[in-house]
């Protein structure tokens, strides 16, 4: 009986699943997605590797060679939690296969505001019957 | 006086020479002294057959008659001038003839001038000229007149009128010959005519030469007969019919022969605006007929067993005969096809076999073309397969026989099936080894390097030697871009090679004496190099006569 050998060459990148947009919070934000990497006999998948994510876009090399930012995939899915405010700054994330296929970048524009308003200053007065407000808002 | 001495000496040398010739009572007998030399001297003017008669006047019997050559008579030792002679001159055109006795003669010669003879008298001869139809010819010519004996010949003309008018002596026989200026017609010639007065009504009339055409027959045909009065400006036609089986060998004209006549049956040749006689000879003989060659250089024809025909020559053969012919290839080539008249000869094998070829015409009717094809021999190469495989001839279509020509190589390609191999290879039944594998590793080439007769060859396939081993007893794997921890084995027992995507590769490298791989079915030589995903589950390697498995 001859031992079968599986030779795995995947040349075909992970899909990453759109990243639903967010609305303005207070609160921390986790960002999950999915990924999906194509596994069939004819094109076996090298098994996802790592998510990375980035403020800005990232060249394939660049990708490859980010060595901070890097989130684990467990059965498919990842999650980033953002706990730092943000106001509408996007975020890019990639999946890498093993193969070192990268994605197509999907994002998300995060919107965490976790400052309270303020009123510093008030002044009051009248001008022609009408009465100007001016708040200073910080 | 000296020449008196040498006259007295020469007298007495005579004497004594015809003293002892005759008895000595005859010496002495005359006492006559004759000139050595007497010549009697005629006018040139003075023509004619002259002849100058000398008589002793004193003895009658004492006479001698010579001729006038070149207006002299000589007479040797006749004439004594002692004596007196009567001398006669006949002969003389023109001329009465001339006598006068007893003449002494005062010297060596006399001679006589024209005024000495009596001239003769002369007469008018005419007449009228004719022509073949009786009306008066006008187109002039020529009148010559000679005295019988063809001496003093003389021409007048003759105008367009048709008269002539002639003077002659009388009394003296003449030849008159009409000659016209026309040349159809013939000379006329009448005479001797001689007459002592005028003669004016002589009538002459011309005739249209004729000329002959003679004719000679030799052999078996027929000719026109000859012609003996063939018309001046005609035309005449002579013609030669050969006898059935005959044919005309010569026709000679004057003796020139016609060429084109040579071998026709029938030929006429037509004589235009005759003008001198003619012959023609015509001779007949058995009809020829003609064997024409054509054949090419690799063998040659024999006539007759003993005579060599070129190509493209004829041989000429007599009708009723029966010539044969005989084709003889040259070594390693056969007669491959005959064609007499057009016709295919189908008396023989025409192969390899056919290396001579005779034919023969009986009793020859009629010309013939013979054609001779001769060919190499060419070989049967029958070729034959057991098992899985196949075998061909290089350069030839697929097929179980070639042919081949003599001398040439055949090339067998012996391809067996994936998984077999080449068992055997039987030459006309018999082992042979010297078949070796082809520079595509798969195929095997036997070659007979020069085929010189038919041949049986069968290859026999079987299957390929198997042995079993481990995989480093046959190849080397090099990967390239190998992820780290691979391989490894799968929880099924599959051993997984996983790449990176950038240059990735996995190599089979063959060890030393395997030549193929087959993975899955796929087949490389030497190495097999993978660049794209794809689970193996055989493979194969091979070297000649086996296989090995892993």
């Amino acid at each position: 009986m001859q031992q079968k050998i599986q030779i795995i060459i995947d040349k075909e990148a992970p899909v990453i699943s759109d990243i639903p947009p967010m609305e303005w919070t207070n609160q921390d934000y986790t960002v999950k997605g999915t990924v999906i990497d194509k596994d069939t006999k004819d094109f076996p998948s090298s098994g996802l590797s790592r998510i990375v994510w980035s403020k800005r876009a990232l060249t394939k090399e660049e990708v490859l060679a980010e060595n901070t930012n890097k989130l684990s995939i467990t059965n498919g899915e990842f999650s980033y939690t953002i706990t730092t405010e943000q106001n509408n700054e996007r975020f890019y994330f990639y999946a890498v296969d093993n193969a070192d296929n990268v994605s197509v970048p999907k994002t998300i524009d995060v919107k965490i505001d976790k400052t309270k308003p303020e009123i510093t200053e008030l002044h009051l007065g009248k001008k022609m019957g009408l009465m100007a407000h001016r708040l200073l808002i910080s | 006086m000296k020449g008196k001495i040498k006259q007295f000496i020469a007298l007495l040398v005579a004497i004594v020479l015809i003293a002892g010739m005759f008895p000595i009572s005859m010496l002495f007998a005359s006492d006559e002294t004759f000139e050595s030399t007497f010549t009697v001297i005629i006018d040139g003017s003075v023509k004619g057959d002259i002849f100058v008669t000398l008589t002793n006047s004193q003895n009658s019997e004492e006479t001698r008659t010579e001729p006038v050559i070149n207006g002299v008579a000589t007479f040797e030792n006749f004439v004594d001038l002692d004596n007196s002679y009567d001398i006669r001159i006949t002969g003389m055109t023109g001329y009465e003839d001339y006598y006068c006795p007893n003449i002494n003669f005062d010297g060596p010669s006399i001679s006589f001038s024209a005024s000495d003879f009596i001239p003769i008298e002369v007469i008018k001869v005419s007449g009228k000229i004719y022509d073949e139809n009786g009306n008066l010819y006008r187109g002039g010519g020529t009148v010559s007149y000679s005295v019988y004996n063809e001496y003093n010949n003389y021409t007048v003309n003759f105008g367009g009128d048709g008269d002539f008018s002639i003077e002659v002596y009388k009394n003296v026989p003449y030849n008159f010959t009409f000659t016209t200026y026309d040349p159809k017609y013939d000379s006329v010639t009448l005479g001797p005519i001689s007459s002592d007065k005028d003669i004016n009504d002589l009538e002459v009339r011309l005739f249209i030469k004729t000329f002959s055409i003679t004719t000679n027959a030799s052999g078996n045909g027929t000719v026109s007969p000859s012609e003996s009065s063939v018309l001046y400006g005609s035309n005449y036609s002579v013609s030669a019919k050969a006898e059935p089986g005959y044919e005309i060998e010569a026709f000679i004209v004057d003796g020139e022969p016609k060429a084109d006549a040579v071998g026709k049956e029938e030929y006429t040749h037509t004589f235009y605006y005759i003008t001198g006689n003619h012959t023609v000879d015509v001779t007949f003989s058995v009809k020829t007929y003609e064997l024409e060659f054509w054949f090419n250089d690799d063998g040659k024809i024999m006539y007759e067993s003993s005579q060599n025909v070129n190509n493209g020559g004829k041989i000429y053969v007599k009708g009723g005969e029966s010539p044969s012919f005989t084709a003889i290839a040259n070594p390693n080539y056969h007669i491959s096809e005959v064609v007499i008249d057009g016709v295919k000869r189908e008396d023989g094998t025409f192969d390899n076999k056919q290396t001579t070829y005779t034919y023969t015409f009986n009793n020859i009717s009629s010309n013939h073309h013979i054609r001779v094809t001769f060919s190499i021999n060419r070989y049967s190469i029958n070729i034959s397969s057991v098992g899985k495989g196949q075998v061909y001839a290089e350069g030839f279509s697929n097929g179980e026989k070639v042919n081949v020509e003599h001398g040439k190589p055949v090339k067998l390609k012996l391809i067996p099936e994936w998984d077999y191999d080449v068992k055997e290879v039987l030459l006309d039944g018999e082992a042979v080894t010297d078949y070796n594998l082809s520079g595509d590793g798969i195929s095997y080439i036997y070659e007979l390097p020069s085929v010189t007769s038919d041949h049986d060859i069968t290859a026999t396939f079987g299957d390929i030697e198997t042995v079993e081993g481990d995989e480093s007893d046959f190849y080397t794997i090099i990967t390239k871009s190998l992820l780290d921890d691979y391989p490894k084995l799968s929880d099924d027992g599959v051993r997984i090679y996983s790449f990176k995507n950038k240059d990735a590769s996995l190599t089979f490298k063959l060890n030393n004496g395997y030549s193929f791989i087959c993975i899955n079915g796929m087949i490389y030589y030497s190495q097999a190099t993978i660049t794209e995903s794809i689970l193996i589950e055989e493979i194969k390697v091979y070297k000649h006569f086996m296989v090995g498995r892993t």
